[in-house]
């Protein structure tokens, strides 16, 4: 066998390609990765079951890549980034310098919305069965989400909105938001998201709700939301979760997920603050009902208790008619009580003086004496004998002395 | 009333309060101190919307201090 050069080789299978292809030919694949530096490169690969069967290079030349970017970003509502579905018109092109590569012409976007359908549906689907669809959605929402997780870009002109109208609000409610730093499109998204996801599910104490916001303007590069593992993250949160991730097109897995969703970041402001003011409402109702419900109670309690009132005076009135008779004569009893303990007084009196009067002692001041014989009293002449010893007793003292003689005197009564 | 109830909690217990009143089923002398812990779970809550813990822990300090004072019915 005779050598040939490199040089020879390439060309031989250059011309056997350029023979095989006749014109661009349409080809389906995913695309590994993606770097624009004035062309757009790519690596393109075609899997089964995640294993990789197929791999080739593909370029998407400066001229054309703007305005086929442009088109197809407005159409598919997705950027030209790794990990979507395409298809698209190619050349095949050999070349001896630098070897296989795709020419890509032009790139049909309404198969990669299809094909982004057709994995939200499966990624839906998986996450259905284990169970994790509904589960955000049944957390219980908080009443006052005043705690607020925000996961999102500083850079996003979507964070700022939603800050701006939180800070704002009308009502003048005090929230107080936590930015989660996460890149919000692009390769990276998928894992600065998850993690993001996880700090808030550390920090949950503190936290009322978790809110994702992206976009406001501009390109959206969705696909990154119809992640599996950021869905399972959402889903398995603890917290509440609202998506406003700015998107006018079909909802991705992270809305599906998620427990409410607002079409842009001012929007989920807006639901924040309508829910909280909900529950203001709420308290002034029921202000209102106290108020009223006490002044009913109090009417009622100052009614029963006139007419309480106004039943107690006529039932006393009445008892005291029935009984002014018998208080009549129980006052005339008492009179005729007081006259008579009245004059009982003065007998009283009187009697006292008598006794006064009739007392030993004065009598015998007055000079009569008591004379006794052998200790009893002497009344009549009888009952002395001559030579008896006396006792005379005087209202001072005593005298003894012996009977002389004794005469009786005749008294005619 | 040292507690800061949770508005979950706080909105509970005047709902049972005011739904007391309403039905008539509450007993005149707890009427008072029943309306009077409605109002201060209210005026808390409406307060703590807007103000940070920080004021939310001021405000009720003073509550506490006016209680203490008799005059109030």
């Amino acid at each position: 066998m005779e050598a040939i050069s490199l040089y020879e080789l390439n060309q031989q299978i250059r011309s056997v390609i350029d023979r095989s292809f006749q014109g661009p030919q349409l080809i389906t694949a995913e695309i590994a990765s993606c770097n624009v530096k004035k062309h757009c490169y790519l690596t393109l690969v075609d899997k089964e079951n995640e294993t990789v069967r197929a791999e080739l290079r593909a370029v998407i030349w400066a001229n054309r890549y703007k305005a086929l970017s442009k088109i197809f970003e407005d159409a598919a509502g997705t950027q030209i980034s790794k990990g979507i579905k395409i298809l698209f018109e190619a050349e095949i092109s050999f070349h001896e310098r630098y070897g296989l590569k795709l020419n890509i012409l032009n790139i049909d976007p309404s198969y990669t919305v299809g094909e982004m359908a057709v994995k939200r549906k499966e990624v839906l689907e998986r996450l259905s069965k284990e169970g994790l669809i509904k589960r955000n959605q049944e957390l219980a929402f908080p009443l006052v989400p005043q705690r607020i997780g925000i996961i999102s870009s500083s850079t996003a002109a979507g964070y700022e909105d939603l800050m701006t109208h939180l800070v704002n609000n009308p009502y003048g409610y005090k929230f107080r938001c936590r930015l989660y730093e996460a890149v919000m499109q692009g390769d990276n998204a998928n894992d600065s998201i998850v993690s993001a996801l996880n700090q808030c599910s550390s920090d949950a104490s503190d936290l009322d709700i978790v809110v994702i916001v992206r976009g406001g303007g501009g390109q959206v590069d969705l696909h990154c939301f119809d992640s599996y593992d950021i869905g399972k993250s959402i889903a398995l949160l603890q917290l509440p979760v609202i998506s406003g991730i700015g998107h006018q097109r079909d909802s991705t897995v992270v809305d599906e997920v998620s427990s409410r969703t607002a079409k842009t970041p001012t929007a989920v402001a807006d639901m924040i603050i309508m829910h909280v003011n909900e529950f203001e409402d709420r308290l002034d109702t029921l202000a209102y009902n106290m108020v009223h419900g006490t002044y009913k109670l109090s009417t009622e309690m100052v009614g029963n208790l006139s007419s309480s009132v106004k039943a107690l005076e006529v039932a006393t009135r009445n008892e005291l008619l029935n009984n002014s008779h018998s208080l009549n004569l129980f006052v005339k009893g008492m009179k005729y009580s007081l006259k008579f303990l009245q004059n009982k007084r003065h007998q009283l009196k009187a009697g006292e003086s008598s006794i006064h009067f009739l007392n030993p002692r004065n009598v015998l001041k007055r000079g009569y004496s008591i004379t006794y014989n052998n200790d009893s009293a002497v009344r009549a002449i009888s009952d002395i004998k001559q030579g008896d010893s006396l006792k005379t007793v005087l209202h001072d003292g005593e005298v003894t002395s012996r009977a002389e003689g004794k005469k009786k005197i005749r008294r005619k009564a | 009333m040292k507690d800061k109830p949770k508005y979950s909690d706080a909105v509970k217990e005047i709902e049972s309060i005011v739904e007391e009143i309403e039905s008539e089923t509450v007993d005149v002398d707890v009427l008072t101190e029943k309306v009077k812990r409605a109002t201060y779970l209210i005026k808390l809550c409406k307060e703590k919307l807007r103000e940070t813990d920080k004021e939310v822990k001021n405000i009720l300090k003073e509550f506490e201090r006016a209680e203490d004072k008799p005059a109030l019915d």
